[in-house]
């Protein structure tokens, strides 16, 4: 089957080798703002890329203070109990029932409280 | 050093003019025989295959870089065919394949590689574009019949038909050609 190639060298292009190489770099040359872009994007996306891993490890560093941050104000709100304004004046217990049932104190009521409080 | 297809497609993607100056040079020579299988005329070839290079470029996302070849040659046809289109509704006639030498720079040098190159492309005017291509692809370029089956989407059995078909055709021009000169 070899034997029957036609011989086509004629018609071969790198004949004419100055032609073939104007050819190419012409080729080259129209591709250049395409290139040029090409090469801008890369760059740009290759900045990002060597951004990457300090920017989510900052990320990360933050996302644990603040999650520490947050466990710590939630157990305190938790832990500590809700203080009143009588507990907080350190009010006598019979004082608070007047002050809870709503009365003034009866005269009874004041003598008992001093005596309470001379002995 | 000799990098494969998808390697040099990678690094045009990011802008290496090198790379795809690489993939020029290594693919140039069957564009051009597709090209020329398609339009006869070496300087509308040589067009067609700059704007199916820079066309590639741009697109170059989205082919597969091992498919680099077949996706390219597929571009340079339909380029072909496009602008052998536009010729054919520009004159208003069938566009004859194989118009003769082109201008060179020096006439005199290379006159009788011309007057062989317009008896080869005057003999291989009646092959179908796909005969020339098949042609051209091997016994210019030196593919092998898988290779140019693959491409054209063709059995390889076909293709060996083909090339049989064409040659036998070219070598009667050649020959008839011959006698009418003697």
């Amino acid at each position: 089957m070899e034997a029957d190639r036609l011989d086509l060298s004629p018609l071969d292009p790198e004949t004419e080798p100055d032609r073939w190489e104007r050819l190419v770099a012409g080729i080259v040359d129209a591709a250049s703002p395409e290139l040029t872009r090409r090469a801008a994007r890369a760059s740009l996306l290759g900045s990002l890329a060597e951004l990457r891993w300090p920017a989510l490890s900052a990320a990360a560093v933050l996302a644990l203070i603040s999650g520490a941050a947050l466990a710590f104000t939630r157990q305190q709100t938790e832990v500590e109990p809700p203080v009143f304004l009588v507990e907080a004046l350190q009010v006598s217990e019979p004082v608070r029932g007047w002050i809870d049932e709503g009365r003034a104190p009866s005269t009874s009521d004041l003598i008992l409280v001093l005596g309470g409080e001379l002995q | 050093m000799h990098e494969a297809d998808h390697v040099l497609v990678e690094r045009a993607r990011a802008g290496d003019s090198e790379a795809f100056e690489g993939l020029v040079r290594r693919h140039l020579r069957a564009a051009h025989a597709v090209a020329l299988s398609v339009l006869g005329e070496p300087s509308d070839a040589e067009d067609v295959c700059q704007d199916a290079f820079v066309s590639a470029l741009e697109q170059l996302d989205t082919v597969q870089p091992e498919k680099f070849a077949p996706w390219l040659l597929r571009i340079v046809r339909n380029r072909a065919i496009s602008v052998h289109r536009q010729h054919q509704v520009r004159r208003a006639m069938p566009l004859e394949w194989a118009n003769g030498a082109r201008g060179r720079d020096d006439p005199a040098a290379d006159a009788d590689r011309s007057a062989l190159r317009d008896r080869l492309t005057k003999a291989m005017e009646p092959l179908s574009a796909k005969q020339r291509e098949v042609l051209l692809l091997h016994d210019l370029e030196g593919w092998k019949h898988r290779e140019i089956g693959e491409l054209l989407g063709m059995k390889e059995g076909t293709v060996r038909y083909t090339l049989f078909e064409a040659r036998r055709a070219v070598r009667a021009r050649l020959g008839a050609e011959s006698n009418k000169e003697t």
